[in-house]
């Protein structure tokens, strides 16, 4: 058998995440941020919403996503590496980071899309900083 | 893909119940969060069509215990088994871990059998995986059935890669749990091996 692709998480690694998961809550005032793997294990959160089932959400986060994905490809993009979700108390903000990784922000009136938009590609970026040992 | 958390000391891997329309996937996943304590298991979740068959996945998060300090989780999906589905299926397919392929065991059954399993080697090619890449066991469903056919004649026409099988009545039960440790037992060893090699 062919070795298949592992996902290492190491605790330095995540206590880099969590804090930059934190900046990140602040800086777009999200209601609630999940980091999860792009097969939907969760990795880590942010943020506090009582009556969410964390795991179902995150299995049907990246369901939602890798739909998007092969949308994508099939009317010939290469991705669509961050969409959203309007609803009108919360809305649910997707960005990819790199191939492997997701993050999953739901917000509120209290913030604007725009916000929680530029603000999830600077977690992105930095992100994948830490997850690929980029410097 | 397997995620090994050494911050948690967790190790999460995914199952996906692979077979055609009707042959018990769903029935597997009810069985196992009917019989799991509620601490070893999470919400079990289907996204299901009104005549209740798998529209996307159903899924179910599964604890199975601990070895040598780490936790095992499993993470436990489904198919949709109907043939306009196959977009859903191979969605459900990306890194996977390990494979149950459910098998009904009814004659009249046998060619859709064979056609979600050469369905599984055409949608595990797209991600550039073969059935050699990934630990799977085969299931064979529905024995209480009389119309069923010899395991022998199932062997010959299905398990052809001599997969390790059992026999089930998953609505009872029977075999459901048989099924799941040991997909569980191979997948942790494939990780072992992975690991070892790097």
């Amino acid at each position: 058998m062919n070795r298949t692709p592992t996902i290492t998480i190491t605790q330095e690694k995540i206590d880099k995440l969590d804090s930059l998961l934190g900046i990140f809550c602040d800086r777009a005032n999200t209601v609630w941020s999940i980091l999860i793997t792009i097969s939907g294990q969760l990795l880590m959160q942010r943020g506090f919403v009582y009556s969410f089932d964390v795991l179902a959400i995150s299995a049907l986060a990246c369901g939602v996503f890798n739909s998007t994905m092969e949308l994508a490809r099939i009317v010939g993009e290469n991705k669509f590496s961050q969409f959203l979700q309007e609803g009108k108390k919360f809305s649910v903000y997707y960005i990819g980071v790199n191939e492997e990784y997701l993050l999953v922000s739901l917000f509120d009136d209290r913030t604007l899309p725009g916000v929680v938009k530029v603000a999830s590609k600077e977690f992105s970026s930095e992100a994948e900083k830490i997850l690929y040992n980029k410097s | 893909m397997a995620n090994l958390n050494f911050a948690k000391k967790e190790l999460n891997q995914k199952i996906v119940y692979y077979g055609t329309g009707l042959c018990g996937k769903t029935t597997n996943l009810r069985t196992i969060y009917a019989a799991l304590n509620p601490q070893r298991k999470g919400k079990m979740m289907s996204l299901a069509t009104e005549l209740d068959q798998t529209l996307f996945f159903d899924f179910l998060p599964v604890d199975l215990g601990d070895v040598k300090g780490w936790k095992l989780r499993y993470h436990l999906y489904t198919v949709p088994g109907q043939i306009y589905y196959n977009a859903s299926r191979k969605l459900v397919l990306k890194n996977v871990d390990g494979l149950i392929f459910v098998v009904d065991s009814q004659q009249e059954r046998l060619d859709e059998n064979i056609e979600s399993y050469i369905n599984l080697q055409d949608n595990l090619k797209s991600y550039n995986l073969s059935l050699n890449d990934i630990p799977m066991v085969i299931q064979y469903n529905k024995r209480d059935l009389p119309n069923i056919l010899p395991i022998n004649d199932l062997q010959l026409q299905i398990n052809k890669g001599g997969y390790t099988y059992f026999e089930s009545v998953a609505i009872r039960g029977i075999g459901v749990f048989d099924t799941l440790k040991s997909i569980c037992q191979l997948t942790v060893l494939k990780q072992m091996d992975d690991l070892i090699q790097v």
